[in-house]
């Protein structure tokens, strides 16, 4: 039988949903499942982690392993990995999977791959898909070992409603700290704000906001709905929007339920970052933008008289 | 990005990624800036390190005209593997661990519906579809 383990994702104590749904894919694939978490004061969400689905829990749970270091971090799923014999490791979509991952599949002389969307098992014989050239195709990529650690793709995978698993926690000796390389600080730049990753909406701004007038007038928007609020690259570059608020191929990937391109032209590196929205809205005010290409609503006009429109709207059925 | 990583892990050396800054501290230390999930994270690492970067890192100059042309002066020296003193078997090569068997067409997204015209007219037009058509809102 397949086991597949999963890492969990916990953000601020939080259990994320992308655990529930690589769960829930490994439960439909019919495999034995797992789940390793990593962090401080894990205890109280032993829970959530039966309810997510897995039937065996690895738990490393100590005040060192409170701020992300990929060594450690990697010891304890190897470790994990090894006493529940894995064919399958899976990582949510997170900038300490894609850390984690590559160094998993090492120690455990594992295959690798990244950003896979999805999984075919045949008998022994495993087979991904991800996309390649910024999502332009995708390859089916076979794997020549037993063993595959892969980091899923955001929103590749659904969560199923009825799943449960079993409780049997595992205790994880403690890693070694890294000595090498030492994390010394973490400047937080995002609590309290709306995760990009996990939100249901998203709107980003581009160049056509112009300066930070423009930015504030969308962010109003996205706190109006409650939205994570992203960026395309120029606006990170111009110095308006953090770094960690760029949706794109070489930042954030997302994939929420309605997805609002705000003055985006919309470049191929954008658009690797959100296609796999289920809708797209785009406001601009060039009807050659090749955003419109994708959006399944397109408004063309100036942002600085739409976006208030559109709040004007919103906040009309709201009440 | 993963390649970088597992060859860090194949020499034993302290590993970053996604760095977007760079600081030299002395011969033996650099720190580093990374995007990690619940922020920037700061990190030491001790030299030799494998360090992964960002596109953020910096803004590439341009180049110009006479670098260009003296680029395309320089003799490229191309070594096979066994000039490297391996062989495929040694390094994996003969029988990788995956590799691409297909190349798929993405399932490109059409166009959808594009309003022009009066702002106010439209915008409440769409926001209107969004509702009772879409329903995303």
């Amino acid at each position: 039988m397949t086991k597949i383990l999963v890492i969990a994702d916990i953000k601020e104590g939080v259990l994320k949903g992308s655990t529930v749904e690589l769960l829930s894919k490994a439960k439909a694939i019919g495999a034995e499942t797992a789940v390793v978490a990593i962090g401080s004061n894990i205890e109280p969400l032993i829970t959530d982690l039966v309810n997510a689905g897995s039937d065996t829990q690895y738990v490393a749970d100590d005040p060192g392993l409170e701020l992300f270091s990929a060594g450690p971090y990697a010891s304890c799923v190897v470790d994990a990995a090894k006493q529940f014999g894995a064919n399958l490791v899976w990582f949510g979509f997170s900038e300490s999977g894609k850390a984690a991952a590559p160094r998993v599949a090492a120690q455990l002389d594992a295959a690798c791959a990244t950003e896979i969307t999805d999984v075919v098992l045949s008998g022994d014989q495993i087979e991904v898909i991800r996309p390649a050239i910024a999502n332009k195709v995708m390859q089916r990529v076979k794997v020549n070992t037993d063993k595959l650690v892969a980091v899923v793709r955001a929103g590749a995978f659904e969560a199923t409603e009825e799943i449960t698993g079993t409780e049997n926690v595992k205790k994880l000796s403690l890693p070694e700290a890294d000595l090498k390389a030492v994390i010394k600080e973490l400047l937080s730049d995002a609590s309290g704000e709306i995760d990009l990753a996990d939100a249901n909406i998203v709107i980003s701004v581009g160049r056509g906001a112009k300066d930070q007038t423009g930015v504030d007038l969308v962010k109003e928007l996205a706190s109006d709905l409650k939205a994570g609020f992203g960026s395309s690259r120029s606006m990170v570059d111009g110095g308006f929007m953090a770094h960690n608020k760029q949706v794109g191929q070489t930042g954030k990937i997302v994939a929420p339920s309605l997805y609002m391109a705000i003055g985006i032209s919309g470049a191929i590196q954008h658009l690797a970052g959100m296609n796999g929205s289920k809708v797209i809205l785009a406001v601009n005010k060039d009807p050659e933008a090749p955003i419109f290409n994708v959006a399944d609503y397109g408004i063309v006009g100036d942002l600085f008289e739409v976006v208030p429109i559109l709040r004007e709207e919103i906040n009309k059925l709201r009440n | 990005m993963d390649k970088p990583i597992i060859f860090a892990e194949y020499l034993g050396l302290p590993c970053v990624s996604n760095v977007i800054d760079i600081e030299v501290m002395d011969d033996q230390h650099i720190k580093v800036s990374r995007l990690g999930d619940a922020g920037t994270e700061i990190v030491e690492l001790v030299l030799p390190a494998v360090v992964t970067v960002s596109d953020s890192i910096n803004e590439p100059r341009l180049t110009q005209m006479r670098g260009i042309m003296m680029a395309k002066k320089k003799k490229i020296d191309v070594m096979d593997i066994a000039a490297l003193g391996t062989s495929l078997d040694e390094i994996g090569g003969a029988v990788p661990k995956s590799e691409v068997v297909e190349f798929i067409t993405s399932k490109s997204r059409k166009a959808g519906q594009k309003y022009e015209g009066d702002a106010a007219e439209i915008t409440a037009q769409v926001v209107g579809l969004l509702v009772n058509e879409a329903k995303v809102l």
